[in-house]
């Protein structure tokens, strides 16, 4: 009789276990120089200066780019489902200066990336800043941050830490 | 045989229930712990005065308060070698737009943005470049409740800024226009109301507060600001920074401002004309090859 009870009371936590982990959606988080375990990637063009031992930093790492640096930082967020998803970005160091950072998002399959929106990188408060709200297409995604200051400054950095959709 | 398979059975039935009964005190258990120790948000903390609350609600929802605005503010932000002018036209409503410029304290245009609708562009005058992109972003369809905290702990315990979307992307233009970046500043400890006063004949709400940020405060290279917010529409009149010496190290100022003026928005529909000398840097496909080609040459390198 005993066995009978326990199968029965470990076939109730076996469902309700699988109902349970089906909840929501959840963010799909990539930091800077991702682990190759990570399930992200990351590309860039220009002179991104890598900075370790940052305490505020997500991980304690991101990098920089000054404005005559440029161009572009790039997350791949790997496949993600279909549907909506809020993009947010960590920001926390204080060499985070620029004041209109541009974030762009492109879905596997198109051809051009699409705006979303910028962060004033400056004046934000330190933690996850959200930038927009966009459709996901399934497939691969990609986020990308433009880096340069458009105003042309000589003395902005722009800065990549963590992005979360 | 029969016997064992109801026994298994009603064991089953009782273990979801108890499981189904304490995943929702589970859940309320959080719920209640999230909103006692989790949430950040001075919307939701016990506020010494109302009008604390309704300030930051008036700057965090200002899209709400007019339907368009044109005019000018000045940005001297001193770490970072700013002295710039911004001009900005910007129509909320059923169809959002806007055009802005930034331009040096000489008046030389540095760079423009626009939105027309569909397509956003950035042109940057000094390096004569410029950037066009259909825009991603949907149209927030659930509004934010009153009750939804705007800014709140996550799990690991990283604070996380609610932002609501602007839908006319007026970039710099939101540093007065949509000041939540400002809003995010004012906690329930850092800040007080200390009167009203007429500015560019219009009343506004006067804050002064202390930086809680660290890391905001050595960006800024100030411990102190103060803040004159707009009391109708919520939008950012004037902010001062100071710092131990009480010397200004930040300061943004409305030079002039109009809400809801009749305007032809059809002028702010039709994408900014670029000068043909000017290199399009716009992402494309042929970018994208690129830069997998780059990757793999990364990669092999390494």
């Amino acid at each position: 009789m005993k066995k009978f009870l326990s199968l029965g009371l470990a076939l109730s936590l076996a469902v309700v276990g699988n109902f349970t982990l089906i909840e929501g959606a959840s963010a799909k988080i990539c930091d800077n120089d991702p682990t190759s375990s990570s399930g992200c990637t990351h590309n860039y063009d220009g002179s991104w200066t890598y900075k370790s031992g940052q305490s505020g930093s997500y991980n304690k790492d991101h990098r920089v780019i000054s404005e005559r640096g440029g161009t572009w930082y790039e997350w791949g967020m790997g496949s993600l489902p279909a549907g909506r998803a809020t993009l947010e970005v960590y920001l926390a160091n204080a060499d985070f200066t620029n004041r209109e950072a541009m974030y762009y998002i492109l879905h596997q399959g198109l051809t051009y990336e699409e705006y979303v929106g910028s962060v004033n990188q400056y004046s934000a408060r330190s933690g996850w800043n959200e930038v927009g709200t966009m459709r996901l297409d399934s497939g691969k995604t990609w986020v990308i941050l433009y880096g340069k200051d458009e105003s042309g400054r000589s003395n902005t950095q722009t800065g990549a830490d963590a992005v979360s959709l | 045989m029969k016997k064992k398979f109801v026994a298994i059975l009603a064991t089953s039935l009782v273990g979801l229930g108890l499981t189904g009964f304490y995943t929702l005190k589970g859940t309320a258990a959080e719920s209640t712990s999230n909103e006692s120790s989790q949430q950040y948000s001075s919307l939701e903390a016990n506020s010494t005065s109302h009008s604390l609350v309704s300030v930051q609600n008036k700057m965090l929802n200002a899209i709400d308060h007019y339907q368009s605005a044109t005019g000018s503010y000045r940005a001297i932000l001193t770490p970072i070698g700013v002295d710039e002018i911004v001009d900005f036209e910007v129509y909320r409503g059923a169809n959002p737009r806007s055009h802005v410029k930034v331009m040096d304290n000489k008046s030389k245009v540095l760079k423009e943005t626009a939105f027309d609708g569909n397509m956003f562009m950035s042109i940057n005058h000094t390096n004569k470049t410029y950037l066009q992109n259909k825009t991603a972003t949907q149209q927030q369809t659930v509004a934010l409740g009153q009750n939804t905290p705007r800014s709140y702990k996550n799990d690991q315990g990283e604070l996380v800024f609610v932002k609501r979307q602007d839908p006319a992307f007026s970039g710099v233009a939101n540093d007065v226009l949509f000041p939540q970046d400002y809003a995010f500043w004012l906690t329930p400890d850092n800040h007080k109301v200390v009167g009203e006063e007429k500015l560019l004949n219009r009343t506004s709400i006067v804050i002064e507060g202390e930086h809680d940020d660290p890391i905001l405060a050595e960006k800024h290279q100030s411990t102190h600001f103060k803040m004159w917010i707009d009391k109708e529409t919520g939008v950012l009149l004037k902010l001062v920074e100071t710092n131990s010496k009480d010397e200004v190290t930040n300061s943004i100022e409305v030079l002039s401002i109009e809400f809801d003026k009749q305007q032809d928005v059809s002028s702010l529909s039709k994408m900014q004309a670029v000068p043909s000398d000017y290199k399009d840097v716009s992402k494309k496909l042929r970018d994208r090859e690129n830069r997998e080609q780059k990757k793999s040459e990364k990669e092999n390198e390494n």
